[in-house]
């Protein structure tokens, strides 16, 4: 689903994370929660706890990423 | 008089071909800018055939031979000018991150108003420009990729309809353009932000703040949602004209300028409380 160098930054208010596969020039956003005020269009398949398990603070492994399926993808 | 340059601050059109009244016009609006060694495109704005610079004429937009637009009625030429400077800038300048929002500073701190068409944007850009603060953009902020700064561009507000009027209740100095009238967006005329001299102390700002202004005239009590950072990214990026060119850099310069902002989604229907709003809530 995205090569291996794809860059992971987590967003300060915890809030999300975005992603950026430099292969395909693809962003990807990843929504924690869903309280957000507005109506996103992005599903809320995670809280930032549930998130920390597989990550701890930061970053994790893509292959984590992709194999609990956490990523929606959201083209340009 | 003709003029042969459009000096827009961050960079130069050279400019090969204005009817008369759009000349007049762009000689108001860019006229007290000097000129720059280099220009970076050329732009003209002529009549789209022979027959039809004598009947019903109509006028079509050029830049480097190319002619993005159809053609418009001749007296909507200065619109196309400044529309068609806009596509310019949007598909041809990658030297920074361009988004779609109006850029307002103040003691050196910019807020960005990424906004639909409709919302009161370049209203409430044209009111701050004359209570203070200084109008980087009504269109187009240009992001620095290395510092996330702001860049000042000289170019005009885009009044439309009720807003003109608006404006010349406010101030009777306000530099406009004649009103181009039945053009996509209604009635249109551009408002002289600042001139040159005032421009040329601009510097480039840092971002503090984004917020999605939605002017509501039946509003009561203003109305404020904090925007978290995710929607503030996904709101840079679908605004974002070359994003996608420009690749990692705009997605390392948005994720950094996302991190060190504050983010609201503000409906108001009073200018008063959207200045002090901004001051209090986004200016430290």
């Amino acid at each position: 689903m995205f090569a291996a160098s794809v860059e992971m930054r987590l967003l300060t208010d915890n809030s999300g994370i975005v992603l950026f596969d430099p292969f395909l020039n693809q962003t990807h956003l990843l929504r924690f929660t869903s309280d957000a005020n507005h109506a996103s269009r992005f599903p809320p398949p995670f809280t930032s706890d549930e998130f920390s398990v597989f990550f701890g603070a930061e970053s994790g492994t893509l292959d984590v990423l992709v194999s609990k399926k956490l990523v929606i993808p959201f083209e340009h | 008089m003709s003029i042969n340059y459009l000096n827009l601050g961050l960079l130069q059109s050279d400019c090969l071909t204005l009817p008369k009244a759009a000349a007049q016009s762009a000689r108001l609006i860019y006229g007290d800018a000097p000129r720059q060694d280099i220009s970076s495109f050329c732009v003209a704005v002529k009549p789209a055939s022979l027959l039809r610079r004598f009947i019903k004429p109509i006028v079509e937009f050029e830049s480097n031979f190319r002619i993005p637009f159809k053609p418009l009625p001749a007296s909507q030429s200065y619109a196309l000018l400044e529309w068609g400077l806009n596509w310019c800038l949007a598909t041809g300048h990658f030297n920074h991150l361009l988004l779609h929002a109006a850029v307002l500073v103040k003691d050196g701190q910019a807020v960005l108003f990424p906004a639909m068409p409709g919302s009161g944007k370049s209203t409430l850009t044209a009111w701050l420009g004359l209570n203070g603060w200084s109008v980087y953009s009504d269109e187009m902020a240009v992001i620095d990729l290395h510092t996330g700064t702001v860049q000042p561009m000289y170019r005009p507000i885009c009044l439309k309809n009720q807003s003109i009027d608006l404006v010349q209740k406010w101030s009777t100095d306000a530099v406009l353009t004649p009103v181009c009238h039945d053009t996509a967006k209604g009635s249109v005329a551009h408002l002289k932000a600042h001139n040159w001299q005032e421009f040329s102390t601009f510097s480039p700002a840092r971002i503090v703040g984004v917020v999605f202004p939605k002017y509501d005239a039946s509003a009561t009590e203003p109305q404020l949602y904090a925007v978290d950072k995710l929607q503030t990214f996904e709101s840079f990026y679908t605004n974002a004209f070359n994003y996608h060119v420009l690749g990692q850099a705009s997605f390392d310069i948005l994720t950094k300028v996302v991190n060190q902002i504050q983010g609201f989604e503000v409906h108001y229907a009073s200018l008063d409380f959207m200045s002090d709003f901004l001051t209090d809530e986004l200016l430290s």
